[in-house]
């Protein structure tokens, strides 16, 4: 078993810098199309084996130290009463937003086993087949949030914050049932063999520390308490977020994941003894090979051979990366980081 | 103080009488005027005739009682002239072939300012003689990099990755098409001066999504050139948004006043450019506060002011773009709130003790 990935979480001594990348299950890999020319997205997360594959590819192709379960971080949330169409070119359509006391009101109990068994069952099977860890992961519930008011993604997420400020107690409640809801979707992961779990709060660099501090902070802070006993390392990861990391380390996370905009010097500095992940910007591997490797050298100078660095893009591989590239890079990143092994 | 002295001595980090401000996107939105002429003419008509696009910013400027007259205009315009196809949707502009290529870049043409942006210029003539220092008159630009963000992503996008891969990728292309954008944009911010304008901003509005290094190594010596075209006395506004981790990097390519969204708090941005004594700041009220309720509309209005309290300039913006739908009514309040507890504070009187809401807003 190669434990490079979990070491690396909880600042262990490792033999090389762990590396693996966000959205590496997809459709940079061709094998992947090839997979979707006959499965929606959601037939792929509905069916344990296709799933299991799925998330399998990158692992075999590439290299990487660790496997990240393919799913949407929209795919709980039918289990809650939200349906959601997944619209390609335009990411996830929520059918009825929530924009209303009522309509969060309206929301059901998400219970993990009837919602989305056969994803638990796809981490079952794939704990059988890998030999390296397999990360769970779920959207934060802010991000979540953004969806359900918005409808879609959406750059400035005005809607929410708008309902933050102006009906604060609407946004709480549903802040507090999307959390609920996570606790429950991560805790079935992990109890399927999840062996370390990301939240992803992709869109929480809209807020001001102020506000994140007040609106989002206590649910966070909840979301990692009620992971605690689960002894496997969580990564709190989001994007734009350099004003935001202390209160985002604050809240919760054994590694803090942070996107291209800053460098891993400034995120130690604001998030002293955790682990980090990052940060390559992901459209450096669409330049030539020679231009993309000199930037990752750069994350790694950047991050200085600190105990508890896992190499990761600033955020998901674009979908028209060459997997080739990604191949070489998991190669860079092993050799230029090798260190004397470390006896287990 | 009138409204030009007031904003023109803060963006120079002078006394003032009260906070000067300002809405980014003030002019056209839910103005009954605007409205109206909108019935009969386009945006791009209105933006492209002098007489209307002169009336449509002096009347948002005298509506909502602020301190600047922001040009109606968008920072599009001057690719038009470049041979540009575009299309200004409500969703934001669209160009119909974005650039790919070195190609595409060899093929914009060169701008004269006087002959293809007249309009804009007669605009700005037509602006100042009308609101004769009652509001300052803001010219606008579009830095390079959020304009070639545009051009190469074909629209707006939520983190310019195609832009930013053919920054990398076609480096040489990349550079080409931004000494173009940068030489058009410093003939643009001059000639606006040239023709009245009190104070040019420089949107830089997608800059955020670069790392301070590329900021550094691609877009910076471009924005410099920009900003240095105004002429002394004409103080150049420099924002962006999503701008927490660059703010040295911003400050350094230029700008008596940094603008910010609403991400961070006006002291911390104003320390992390560097904290000169000669740099204001402007902004920074989140634009959704102006759709979520008078109350909290204040409140927030209240603490951005106390967050500006002790720095050298400020003038009072929202974090980005004023909301479409935002009612002028809240807007001419928040002007009038702005003015009114800023010259109460200046005048040596307390703040009102701070609302329960307040902290919560």
């Amino acid at each position: 078993m190669n434990d490079r990935f979990l070491r690396a979480c909880r600042r262990e001594p490792v033999d090389a810098t762990p590396v693996w990348f966000m959205r590496q299950a997809g459709r940079s890999l061709p094998e992947y199309r090839r997979v979707r020319e006959r499965a929606t997205l959601a037939q792929i997360v509905g069916d344990a084996a296709l799933c299991a594959e799925v998330t399998l590819q990158p692992v075999r192709r590439l290299g990487v130290d660790a496997a990240i379960l393919f799913a949407d971080i929209t795919t709980p949330l039918p289990g809650i009463g939200i349906g959601v169409e997944l619209v390609d070119g335009v990411g996830p359509v929520i059918e009825r937003p929530v924009r209303s006391a009522s309509d969060v009101a309206e929301l059901r109990p998400f219970d993990a086993g009837e919602s989305v068994g056969p994803l638990l069952d796809a981490i079952r099977l794939l704990r059988g087949e890998l030999d390296v860890p397999l990360i769970g992961f779920a959207g934060a519930p802010f991000t979540l949030a953004t969806y359900l008011v918005e409808g879609r993604s959406s750059a400035s997420a005005a809607r929410l914050r708008t309902m933050i400020l102006a009906e604060p107690e609407t946004a709480d409640a549903l802040l507090a049932r999307l959390t609920d809801m996570t606790i429950a979707y991560l805790r079935a992961q992990a109890a399927a063999g999840a062996q370390a779990l990301q939240l992803f709060d992709s869109w929480v660099g809209t807020l001001h520390p102020r506000v994140y501090e007040r609106a989002v902070a206590p649910h966070m802070r909840r979301l990692f308490a009620a992971l605690r006993d689960l002894d496997v390392p969580v990564i709190h990861f989001g994007t734009g977020t350099a004003g935001l990391i202390p209160a985002m380390a604050e809240a919760g996370g054994d590694v803090i994941g942070v996107d291209w905009r800053i460098t891993l010097q400034d995120a130690w500095a604001a998030a002293p003894g955790r682990a980090i992940q990052g940060n390559l910007d992901p459209v450096a591997l669409l330049a030539p090979w020679p231009a993309a490797a000199g930037e990752a050298r750069a994350v790694l100078a950047d991050a200085g051979g600190r105990p508890g660095h896992i190499f990761n893009l600033g955020h998901g591989v674009l979908p028209e990366t060459d997997p080739e590239s990604l191949r070489r890079l998991v190669d860079l990143v092993h050799e230029a980081t090798v260190r004397v092994a470390v006896p287990s | 103080m009138n409204g030009a002295e007031r904003l023109l001595a803060a963006c120079r980090c002078e006394p003032v009488d009260a906070t000067p401000v300002w809405f980014m996107r003030q002019a056209g939105g839910s103005l009954p005027r605007y409205r109206a002429l909108r019935e009969r003419h386009s945006v791009v008509e209105i933006a492209r005739d002098p007489e209307l696009c002169a009336e449509v910013t002096c009347d948002a400027a005298e509506t909502l009682g602020v301190d600047g007259a922001v040009l109606f205009a968008d920072i599009m315009l001057p690719l038009e002239p470049m041979g540009v196809d575009l299309e200004l949707a409500a969703s934001g502009p669209v160009i119909a072939r974005p650039i790919r290529s070195a190609a595409d870049v060899d093929g914009l043409r060169s701008v004269d300012v006087e002959s293809d942006l007249g309009f804009v210029l007669e605009a700005i003539r037509r602006v100042r003689a009308r609101l004769t220092g009652r509001a300052a008159v803001i010219g606008i630009c579009g830095a390079p990099f959020t304009l070639a963000a545009y051009l190469i992503e074909g629209g707006p996008s939520r983190d310019q990755a195609v832009a930013r891969a053919f920054m990398h990728r076609e480096p040489g292309a990349w550079h080409l098409l931004m000494s173009r954008l940068a030489d058009v944009g410093a003939a643009y911010v001059r000639a606006q001066a040239d023709a009245g304008a009190d104070v040019v901003q420089v949107f830089d509005s997608w800059a955020g999504s670069l790392s301070a290094a590329d900021y550094e190594a691609f877009a910076a010596p471009y924005s410099r050139r920009v900003i240095a075209a105004a002429p002394e006395g004409t103080p150049v506004i420099h924002f962006a948004t999503g701008s927490s981790h660059l703010l040295p990097a911003l400050a350094a390519a230029g700008g008596h006043v940094l603008g910010v969204d609403w991400r961070i708090a006006l002291g911390d941005a104003w320390r992390s450019a560097g904290g000169e004594g000669g740099r204001a700041v402007q902004g920074n009220l989140d634009p959704a506060l102006t759709l979520a309720g008078w109350e909290r509309t204040a409140d927030g209005a209240t603490a951005v002011l106390r967050d500006a309290e002790g720095l050298p300039g400020h003038v009072f913006n929202l974090g980005h773009a004023a909301p479409r739908d935002a009612d002028p009514g809240v807007l001419r309040d928040l002007a009038s709130l702005v003015h009114d507890v800023s010259a109460r504070r200046m005048a040596g009187a307390a703040l009102a003790p701070r609302a329960e809401a307040t902290a919560r807003a």
